[in-house]
């Protein structure tokens, strides 16, 4: 999709392009990819064309994905229809479904090919980067073709809950993008191109089921583990280690766990703390939840906990899946040569489960031993290491065998000695993900086994066929029980040094160092074209993956976009306020830092009232919150932080807060970029990081709104903005620029008198540096309101009245001698307009008037004879 | 001369005008930084290109729109705004946006301007002058109106051809409801080129009463469309519960010209109606119920038990079809149904008509049972 923007580059000018040029090969480059990637894009339909949702086709023979919620409906007949940009519908089968994450796979028939997109790796989004969703949403679409729209990514590792165990939103991708219902199923794109996610859910605010800002996309490599059993029409499971944790003081602390599950038999107990999961360190419960949810059942993962005695475990277990219920028992529903594969990898996938188990904890593999091959639903899988043909497996029907043959060291799968149109689904790709580190290939040792493919150490195997025969070699070995995969790691060279069998534990094989400097192998995936299959090997030492986390390589991994280096900026500097009960549900909203020792500002809300506010830094630290001062008719407030004793670590000492500048005045032009960062929905729990959205500031205004049913105090200038920040929980939150300057202060939510429409603003800079100082200044401290009703005003106009205040505001009678006779205002006039704002009814007149002072001049536009007339009063003191 | 290149020969002006503030040639070293400030750059120069025709229309007396009035009655049925989303919004009267349209003081906005009917309308020109003006007609199926104002040799917008209009590009909405005297911009992309019949582009840009009736705009400042609230379905206010939800529509020159054509002549457009119920029993297929004497669908021959199986060729499974057909058809156009009758297939052309035109319906032999919830197809059913 780059070709077209190289295209105008070479059409324009050969010299330095200016940046309205790069700006516009932006533009050329983001039609470009769309066009590219919209022929993939399905429209799905149940049968009656009643509902239906989006999907993405992701290969070429038109298998697709979509949510489990989008095809629930069809469930009964597994069928549908899939209307593409061709204008065309196909047949659409369902084939299998994840309820859990809510993800289906289904296959269109009758083009061939398919265009198709490929998923991305979602573990490189950032905060910022564009994303561009498309699908169908509300069924707009009558050519089939895709609604594309486009936003950036708000946030990511959120975790959305489902309802019990299905329809759980873990780790998923949030979105400004505007993602509505109709939009469930249908592919969220990166500017490659790629599938990052898939959309699915929004948050709604009382408007109804329409975008506000936040809609959440499940990532694609979340699904790409799923994908074989998914492809092979199976009812797929997440996983689970059977425990409960909450968040404590103390960390996020075990509370329940069932014995002999995955957790208990590890030897975690209640009390004892976790600390890391799955190669990360947890931050919350939430966050557990989060990581938790993406991993499949059956599962091998690693973890790390303190407990009662304060010793620090690292240990591996495997997950149980979760029993998804359904109404009737579920029929396996999709190609039977593609559920032969699925068993094929599934094959792989346990065998080098178990030899994960032999290389930590022996006591694991005894335990599993004697139950393992009674649940083995494969009972013909073979393979050798020293032959040529891999595996076969027979084909549910009596239709036949898969068989796949390793021929010249490339993959191949027949069925019936016929080519399988699946072969490149076995076409394993394996990734090493070697702590974050730059690896490079040893040629000595490995002859090009890797080459590495880029800074985060992603191993790209599959596209040299040396390196591919080679890894065939360790898989096919590793089909035997007692074998396993290690990669050696030559910290002192910093290199990748070999990727190898063992059938013994050992950190030595046939004179090579395969270790890395702690002892323990990487993560090594497998991957199939279509997702990552089952294979992992992770790195048990937890300690050192911290350490590695932290080597300077790991800040090179990508170059940030400016929308993730002003994420950095306003993440740090937005405080998260939660705790206060405002009604029925937790309040919450945000402030931002304005000084290094901790003064904040936020709007003038009742969770301020609350004694137990609390605002949680960017990392999760708890603050308490004192109210400094607050101005009603500004609706803002001014809160000091204040250290939390019980949980405060002599480490967390009070000061450098980072914090806003106030005192500058930023440049505004209208249609420039802004970006928010807030809470909406509390989407962030404590040390989860803020949301992010991106708009234009569409320009300033008086304010005039109402909230709920009252008047909004405040009537000063507002920035208004495209981004949606009424939702709840972004008041009190940043607008910085796209240099990442304050612009202002995310206003409440309140409803627009001009349009009756909720206003996505702004406070400006100006108002808040001025409240500051106010608020710092004794003598207007006492004041509390400082615009309190001045002196009454005169004019002398009588305007007709009917008891109805929603008139016309004819002018009745002008008192002679008045100001406003002097003016030249003369019965019957009809005044349209005051100091600049339209008035169509009494009562914003009347409100212009009352907010004036004596000596103030009154400026009305008036109708008389049906000509626009301006005429000026020059208001004076009523007596 | 294609779209590209039409661009890039704007964006080279923008750059001479531009030149002191952006102009500098970009290091490759940051270019995503530059990208945001070229962007910035080449949106604040559609803007300053477009805002001399976009004018601020104001309007005194009228009231909220009757379908809204007895929408917001319904206080019974706690799903309503679920429901029928839009159905509780009430229509503001503070200022509305509109383009110039010709030189000869022809002012295009949207009709959902004017729903609350308006006894004085006024425009503000760009340069400060503020007069009244007539309206001259309305569409309220394309949701357009055309104003005149006594002014000649008015500024006048630059339309960007239809065919030139393509998914992924930028798009800016421009409009004049939040007050003040300088028209905000909320900038989007373009979703989709064809949408509701062919009358509609789809944009993300966030659209509302804040900009409907104003223009939409390309990154050089060109009209892509004007601003409207569409949605699937018949109604004035049909789309305004898609306001700011990144789901907008703006009519596209081509068929802004076709319909101003007739506008200027002073025809109004009006919503269509068959003059029919349907048994809301029926869940698969569409089955007349009744028919209004006089009625098109009477008219044409159509019988109670007929079943209506296509409009314009294209299938009709269910009433949701039936709506998508013909909501976007005004009255006086015609259309192709064919009738199911037995097991005999007849087709028919139906011109449909105004509301007003429509007799009285045959009396429901069902009494109404008033503690039988109202169905959204009975309520609907008179509609068409």
């Amino acid at each position: 999709m780059f070709g077209s923007a190289h295209v105008i580059a070479a059409d324009t000018v050969a010299t330095q392009p200016t940046v309205i040029e790069l700006a516009e090969r932006a533009e050329y480059a983001r039609i470009a990819v769309v066009e590219k990637v919209a022929p993939s894009v399905v429209c799905i339909f149940d049968e009656d064309e009643r509902g239906g949702g989006s999907g993405v086709i992701i290969s070429p023979d038109g298998y697709g994905l979509t949510n489990f919620h989008v095809v629930e409906a069809m469930m009964e007949t597994r069928s549908g229809f899939g209307g593409m940009s061709d204008g065309k519908l196909y047949p659409l089968q369902v084939l299998g479904i994840d309820p859990g994450g809510d993800v289906a796979m289904f296959k269109l028939t009758g083009r061939d090919p398919f265009p198709f997109s490929n998923l991305g790796d979602s573990d490189l989004v950032r905060v910022g980067d564009t994303a561009i969703a498309m699908g169908n949403p509300f069924l707009l679409s009558d050519d089939y073709t895709p609604t594309v729209t486009s936003g950036i990514v708000s946030g990511i590792h959120r975790y959305q809950y489902g309802s019990g165990d299905v329809l759980l939103y873990s780790d998923c991708i949030q979105v400004d993008t505007a993602i509505n219902p109709g939009n469930s199923g249908g592919p969220l794109f990166n500017l490659a191109g790629e599938v990052i996610g898939i959309n699915g859910r929004i948050s709604v605010s009382m408007r109804g089921r329409v975008n506000v800002g936040m809609g959440y996309a499940i990532t694609s490599n979340q699904i790409k583990p799923f994908i074989p059993g998914l492809r092979a029409g199976l009812l797929v499971e997440h996983g689970t280690i059977q425990a409960t944790v909450r968040d404590r003081d103390a960390g996020v602390v075990f509370i329940e766990l069932y014995e002999d599950g995955p957790a208990w038999n590890i030897g975690i107990r209640p009390g004892d703390v976790l600390l890391r999961f799955a190669n990360q360190p947890i931050e919350s419960a939430n966050h557990f939840a989060s990581v938790l949810g993406t991993l499949p059942g059956d599962w091998p993962v690693a973890l790390s906990y303190r407990d009662a005695s304060g010793e620090v475990h690292h240990k591996i277990t495997r997950t149980e899946g979760v029993k998804i219920k359904t109404r009737k028992p579920y029929e396996p529903d999709g190609d039977v040569v593609a559920r032969a594969v699925e068993r094929v990898l599934r094959r792989f996938h346990d065998t080098l489960g178990k030899s994960i188990d032999i290389a930590t904890d022996m006591r694991w593999k005894e335990s599993h031993a004697a139950g393992e091959s009674a649940n083995d639903p494969i009972e013909y899988a073979v393979a050798a290491s020293d032959a040529s043909r891999l595996v076969w497996e027979p084909v549910d029907d009596n239709s036949g065998s898969v068989v796949v043959d390793r021929i010249d060291g490339e993959l191949k799968a027949t069925h019936n000695d016929a080519p399988l149109p699946l072969p490149m689904d076995l076409v394993f790709r394996a990734r090493a993900f070697v702590q974050q580190r730059l690896v490079e290939s040893d040629p000595q040792t490995s002859a090009g086994l890797f080459e590495h493919c880029g800074a985060d150490a992603l191993l790209d195997l599959d596209s040299n066929g040396q390196s591919h025969s080679t890894l065939l070699e360790c898989l096919s070995a590793s089909l035997d029980d007692h074998t396993t995969i290690r990669l050696g790691f030559d910290a002192a060279a910093g290199n990748l040094r070999r990727i190898t069998v063992t059938d013994e534990p050992t950190r030595e094989v046939a004179g090579i160092t395969l270790a890395d400097e702690t002892g323990w192998p990487v993560d090594l995936d497998v991957e199939s074209t279509l997702g990552r299959t089952a294979i992992r090997i992770v790195d048990r030492n937890m300690q050192d993956v911290d350490h590695h986390d932290d080597a300077p390589a790991n800040t090179a991994k990508k170059v940030p976009t400016p929308a993730a280096k002003i994420f950095e900026d306003v993440a740090n500097r937005v405080v998260k306020l939660t705790g206060a009960r405002v009604g029925q549900s937790e309040g919450y909203g945000c402030g931002i830092l304005i000084s290094t020792n901790g003064l904040a500002l936020t709007v003038d809300s009742g969770l301020l009232n609350s004694p137990n506010v609390r605002a949680h830094l960017y990392n999760g630290t708890p603050r308490q919150v004192e109210l400094v001062h607050a101005d009603r008719d500004l609706q803002l407030a001014l809160i000091q932080l204040k250290p939390v004793e019980f949980s405060d670590t002599p480490e967390e000492t009070h000061g450098k807060y980072p914090c806003f500048e106030l005192n500058q005045t930023p440049s505004l032009t209208i249609g420039q970029p802004v970006f928010a960062g807030g809470n909406p929905f509390k989407v962030a729990d404590k040390g989860e990081h803020i949301s992010l959205s991106r708009g234009v500031y569409c320009g300033t205004t008086k304010l005039d709104a109402t909230r709920g049913t009252q008047d909004f105090p405040y009537r000063g200038d507002v920035l208004v903005i495209d981004a949606i920040t009424s939702a709840p929980g972004f008041a009190g939150g940043a607008l910085v620029d796209g240099h990442g300057e304050l612009l202002g202060l995310v206003g409440r939510g309140v409803e627009s008198r001009f349009t009756y429409t909720q206003l996505n603003y702004a406070i400006p800079i100006s108002v808040l540096s001025e409240f500051v100082a106010n608020a710092s200044n004794p003598a207007t401290h006492e004041s509390g309101t400082s615009t309190a009703k001045g002196r009454d005003v005169y004019h002398g106009i009588k305007f007709f009245e009917l008891g109805y205040r929603s008139n016309p505001v004819y002018v009745e009678r002008v008192r002679r001698g008045s100001p406003a006779s002097r003016a030249g205002i003369r019965k019957d006039d009809l005044i349209i307009g005051a100091n600049g704002r339209p008035i169509a009814k009494l009562e914003v007149l009347e409100r212009i008037i009352d907010e004036s002072e004596p000596g103030d001049v009154l400026e009305l536009t008036v109708l008389r004879d049906d000509k626009v007339k301006k005429i000026r009063i020059e208001l004076e003191e009523a007596k | 001369m294609t779209g590209l290149s039409r661009r890039f020969a704007v964006g080279m002006m923008c750059v001479v005008v531009l030149h002191g503030a952006v102009g500098s040639p970009a290091r490759a070293s940051d270019s995503s930084t530059d990208i945001t400030t070229g962007m910035q750059a080449l949106v604040d120069d559609a803007i300053n290109h477009a805002s001399p025709f976009i004018v601020r229309i104001e309007t005194v007396g009228g009231v909220q729109p009757l379908d809204q009035l007895l929408a917001t009655e319904d206080d019974d049925n706690p799903n309503q705004f679920r429901d029928n989303p839009g159905s509780n919004f009430m229509v503001a009267d503070g200022p509305t946006t509109g383009i110039i349209y010709s030189a000869d003081g022809f002012i295009l906005t949207s009709s959902f301007n004017f729903v609350r009917d308006p006894s004085i309308v006024t425009v503000a020109l760009s340069d400060g002058r503020q007069m009244t003006a007539d309206i001259v007609a309305r569409d309220r199926v394309r949701k357009l109106t055309l104003l005149k104002i006594d002014a000649a040799d008015l500024p006048t917008p630059d339309w960007v051809p239809n065919e030139q209009i393509r998914p992924g590009q930028t798009a800016i909405a421009m409009g004049m409801g939040f007050g003040g005297s300088k028209p905000m911009a909320s900038v989007g992309i373009v979703s989709a080129v064809n949408r509701m019949m062919g009358n509609a582009i789809q944009t993300d840009a966030k659209l509302s009463p804040a900009n409907y009736g104003g223009p939409l705009l390309d990154s050089s400042g060109y009209v892509l469309g004007i601003c409207v609230p569409m949605a699937q379905r018949p109604g004035e206010l049909a789309g305004i519960e898609f306001y700011d939800a990144g789901v907008g529509f703006a009519v596209p020159g081509k068929r802004v010209h076709e319909i101003v054509a007739e506008l200027k002549e002073g025809k109004s457009f009006h919503r269509g109606w068959l003059g029919m119920t349907v048994d809301p029993k029926i869940e698969k297929g569409v089955a007349i119920k009744s028919s209004a004497d006089p009625s098109p669908i009477r008219d044409a021959g159509a019988l109670s038990g007929d079943w209506i199986v296509r409009i314009n060729g294209q299938p009709i499974k269910h009433f949701g079809h039936l709506v998508k057909a013909l909501y976007m058809v005004p009255a006086g156009e015609r259309v192709n149904l064919q009738l199911l009758r037995g097991a005999e297939h007849i087709d028919v052309e139906v011109t449909l008509a105004r509301s007003e035109e429509l007799g009285p319906l045959p009396i429901e032999e069902e009494p109404f049972d008033p503690t039988k919830p109202v169905t959204e197809e009975e309520t609907d059913s008179p509609q068409d």
